[in-house]
């Protein structure tokens, strides 16, 4: 690869810019590589150009520190931001593009002191077109690999189940509790749930859920009673086995 | 030896057909196999992702399918590489084609979320810089990882610049990360023996390492240390005596980043440059060579050690009490009072099928028959002051003029003399506790052990054996250790993904388990404390944002409320002492033992039951806890709310 001195500095420069941009303001793939760009290759490349130059000039090399060194200055940024600016979007991009922006500036100028023109000593050969084709098949079918094992993840026969909760309510603890269903089961699913303060029924009634959705109710109780305030839930399928149960005892109780 | 073309197409007197013909001719040698094997490492990984289906189904053919894949990326790699056919270039792109392939096999295993036992420890860590803008953060899940950022800051500034999650950040940060590693490898051993040749097959082999496929893939301090590491070695290797302190600006930050990244990583890699050293000094090199690897040692074991007393302040905690209980078992064996680990068994009694035992065994042999010979080659080369490459490897004239100064090669010979501990190493397997330090050096001795066995395959080969033959026993052999490799370092039923199974990390991370902690975030107080088992404290700190109990970070074990028939004074006083105010119960305890031997934390007390699974009758004790209440309950998991329950007695 042969790049003239000045060209370097802009290309440098423009992707700078451009990645502060993106991430700034855009989103997406776009924003991805932006972030890709700004941490794991233009600060370690500006560094490697200013300060070790004879490291540039051999591809496997070059990727290697531009790379590694990208990846410890992001990390040394992290400490040096823990203990002045903080840790955020924001002071992440001006660590790095400042990082980027002055060390390609003083690559730019070694390199014009110098008259450098970077070209590599052992540079890689170029894919051929029908390279180019296989290797592009190869990264679809490795993409594809990908996409069958995420199916494989979402599809997975897995036994569905019932959440139940009964809490205190947080607003008003001696006098209601929250309680909730949520129906994991694969299928819309009818509920009998049963409210009882120690032998004494406060409600029964039977609850609709469609898979995958949540039924809340708050429920005044009286703090008089002695014993906890429990919760059967039953499904009508199943109307003689309890199928899941919860127990609250409420402040003061105790 | 390999002919390079010299491309002339500003020849005035070539055509432009002609021209664009040379330089495709050029580009095919250049790239060699290259593109075809990466379409067949690609299908490789389809088959990799068609055992995780299948597996997830509980197919009984999916291990199978998983040995193809790895056997289909792994094969025609090393055949590949052992010719001298191949270009460099071609070297260096197969060799990170197959680190990357390999991180790929892991991706497939969990491609939407972290699933590994310690992905969730740093996932933690990271999520806590996340949200508070800052290090340090305190993680009870493991108090050391907050210590050592170094993989956490690189995600965290990853996914918030770029919006993604943790893990989708985590994922593609490894991956990148893994592309420096395999060129970093790559290009230290081709710097040490100044063979293209042996840089690639030896780099080939560091992939056998028991934990180069799941383990060092991993969301974990190491994944990120090891390339930090090995580029810092390879820096050192490319000394060049004029410029000294170019040297020390370039290691000092990356020998900073490893060591706050993780210890073990750090204090190794001061080994093997301390051990540089010496062999610099015992070899009577110039002044010259080794006083800047004096410097350097000094620097890193400073900067490693200084970072972890000042602070990593637990790390010693944390590390110590394992090579204390490996040594001790390994005495006990000694002395007949313990009769050693049953090696390929897991906890539950389980155990892996007959040919892994054997390929297990196989992959032990096939090394120790190999590396003497790599030692005497080394040693020898280094003795008579000949280039270490001249009988074995066809070198180019430049290639040659670079390796005269680096003859007898003080980190050659380093590497022979580290590989002397591999054997020991071997010895720790058949100890309980010793067997993850066996584990877990595997990845370092290989540093050496990788080179020393390159260079003995290729001393054979200079032999006068048939070329086909010598291809395919060496093809052989190599898969033998890699698959050896695989075996060893991660248990059957960890391999791929599939149905629940009792305490054995990914295989217990399911939606139900996942839901509760979900749950517990949007309805629980955050950093409420809570105790749980294994699993279900990983997902309640990471997804449940609950502050979990656990020894490591309260030195309190409450594994024994949990085990304890009925509650009594001392049960009430330990959760007293815990300030616990919810505890989880995972029903499914009580189906089986726990495949990783513990249901709660590393020494639990009262873990060893004999054999039986964990008794369901102490799980019901907490239903009748006066003042203890179930608030929630999704069949298999019950959280109680028990603060009251203790406070008051």
């Amino acid at each position: 690869m042969q790049l003239d001195n000045t060209r370097r500095f802009l290309i440098l420069l423009l992707l700078t810019v451009l990645s502060t941009a993106a991430i700034s303001f855009g989103g997406g793939i776009l924003r991805t590589a932006a972030a890709l760009l700004m941490i794991f290759a233009l600060p370690g490349y500006a560094v490697l150009a200013a300060w070790f130059p004879d490291r540039i000039d051999n591809p496997a090399n070059r990727v290697l520190f531009t790379i590694i060194l990208s990846a410890t200055l992001t990390g040394l940024g992290g400490l040096v931001l823990h203990f002045t600016l903080g840790i955020q979007s924001v002071t992440w991009v001006l660590w790095l593009a400042a990082l980027t922006i002055i060390h390609g500036g003083i690559a730019f100028v070694r390199g014009a002191r110098r008259r450098l023109t970077f070209s590599d000593t052992d540079p890689f050969e170029p894919l051929n077109g029908k390279q180019i084709v296989v290797i592009g098949a190869a990264v679809l079918i490795a993409f594809g690999a990908i996409n069958i094992a995420r199916t494989g993840v979402i599809e997975q026969p897995r036994p569905g189940f019932t959440q139940l909760w009964l809490l205190q309510d947080a607003a008003d603890p001696e006098n209601r509790v929250r309680i909730g269903i949520h129906n994991q089961e694969n299928a819309h699913l009818v509920y009998r749930l049963v409210l009882s303060a120690g032998s004494v029924p406060i409600t029964d009634e039977e609850v609709i859920i469609e898979a995958g959705q949540t039924w809340e109710s708050w429920l005044p109780i009286s703090a008089d009673t002695m014993q906890p305030i429990r919760a059967d839930l039953y499904r009508l399928d199943q109307p003689n086995h309890v199928y899941r149960s919860a127990e609250v005892w409420l402040t003061g109780q105790q | 030896m390999a002919q390079t073309l010299t491309p002339s197409p500003t020849n005035p007197l070539m055509s432009d057909d002609h021209a664009s013909a040379v330089r495709s001719r050029i580009s095919t040698q250049a790239w060699g196999l290259f593109p075809y094997l990466f379409l067949t490492n690609s299908i490789a990984l389809v088959i990799v992702a068609i055992a995780g289906v299948a597996s997830r189904s509980a197919d009984q053919n999916a291990p199978i399918l998983l040995w193809i894949g790895l056997l289909a990326i792994f094969v025609p790699t090393a055949a590949r590489l052992l010719s001298i056919k191949a270009e460099r270039q071609e070297r260096i792109a197969l060799i990170v084609l197959l680190g990357v392939s390999l991180y790929l096999v892991k991706v497939l295993h969990s491609p939407l979320d972290f699933t590994f036992h310690d992905e969730f420890l740093h996932w933690r860590t990271a999520a806590n810089i996340l949200r508070d803008g800052v290090l340090f953060t305190p993680n009870s899940i493991l108090p050391v990882s907050p210590s050592y950022p170094g993989l956490e800051i690189l995600t965290g500034a990853f996914a918030e610049l770029s919006g993604l999650s943790i893990p989708e950040a985590g994922l593609i940060t490894l991956g990148i990360v893994r592309v420096g590693f395999m060129l970093a490898l790559y290009l230290l051993y081709e710097q040490v023996s100044s063979s293209p040749q042996i840089g690639a097959l030896a780099a080939l082999l560091y992939t056998a390492n028991s934990n180069f496929i799941f383990f060092d893939s991993q969301f974990s301090y190491e994944s990120l240390a090891l390339p930090l590491a090995t580029t810092v070695l390879y820096a050192v290797a490319t000394r060049d005596e004029r410029h000294n302190l170019r040297l020390f600006a370039l290691a000092l930050p990356l020998i900073i980043f490893t060591s706050m990244t993780h210890h073990l990583t750090a204090y190794v890699m001061s080994g093997f440059i301390g051990l540089w050293a010496v062999v610099a000094i015992v070899q009577r090199r110039s002044a010259k060579n080794w006083i800047p690897l004096v410097v350097l040692t000094v620097l890193s074991v400073s900067i490693s050690f200084g970072w972890s007393s000042l602070v990593g302040g637990t790390t010693s905690d944390y590390l110590l009490p394992v090579f204390r209980s490996g040594i001790a078992e390994i005495l006990s064996i000694f002395s007949r009072t313990y009769a050693g680990r049953p090696l390929f068994e897991n906890a539950a009694g389980g155990a892996s099928p007959i040919w892994e035992r054997y390929a297990g065994v196989a992959a032990v042999v096939c090394i120790l028959v190999i590396l003497p010979i790599g030692m005497f080659q080394v040693i020898r080369s280094a003795w008579l002051r000949r280039p270490l490459a001249t009988r074995i490897a066809v070198l180019p004239t430049q290639t040659m003029e670079i390796f005269s100064r680096y003859r007898g090669s003080a980190a050659a010979i380093g590497f022979a003399v580290i590989v002397i501990l591999h054997p020991v190493m071997q010895a720790f397997r058949l100890t309980s506790s010793g067997w993850e330090i066996a584990n877990r050096s595997s990845e370092f001795l290989f540093w050496a052990i990788a080179f020393i066995l390159a260079v003995g395959v290729l001393l054979i080969g200079s032999l006068k054996i048939p070329h086909r033959l010598y291809v395919i026993g060496f093809t052989l052999w190599a898969s033998i250790i890699f698959v050896g490799g695989a075996i060893s370092g991660w248990p059957p039923w960890s391999r791929l993904p599939g149905t629940y199974l009792v305490s054995a990390d990914s295989r217990s991370v399911e939606p139900e388990s996942i839901a509760a902690a979900r749950w517990a975030n949007d309805f629980l107080t955050p950093q409420s404390r809570m105790s749980a088992d294994r699993i279900n404290t990983l997902l309640m700190s990471v997804y449940g944002n609950q502050r979990m109990i656990t020894h490591l970070a309260d030195g309190i074990y409450l594994a024994s409320v949990y085990y304890a028939p009925v509650f009594g004074e001392t049960e009430f006083e330990l959760m007293r002492r815990a300030n616990v105010e919810y505890m989880l119960l995972d029903r499914r305890l009580s189906m089986n033992l726990p495949l990783v031997g513990i249901y709660f934390e590393a020494g639990e007390p009262d873990g060893d039951r004999g054999g039986e699974p964990f008794p369901i009758g102490a799980m019901d004790k907490f239903d009748s806890l006066f003042g203890a209440s179930r608030i929630f309950d999704s069949g298999s998991i019950q959280i109680y709310d028990v603060e009251a329950a203790y406070a008051t007695r």
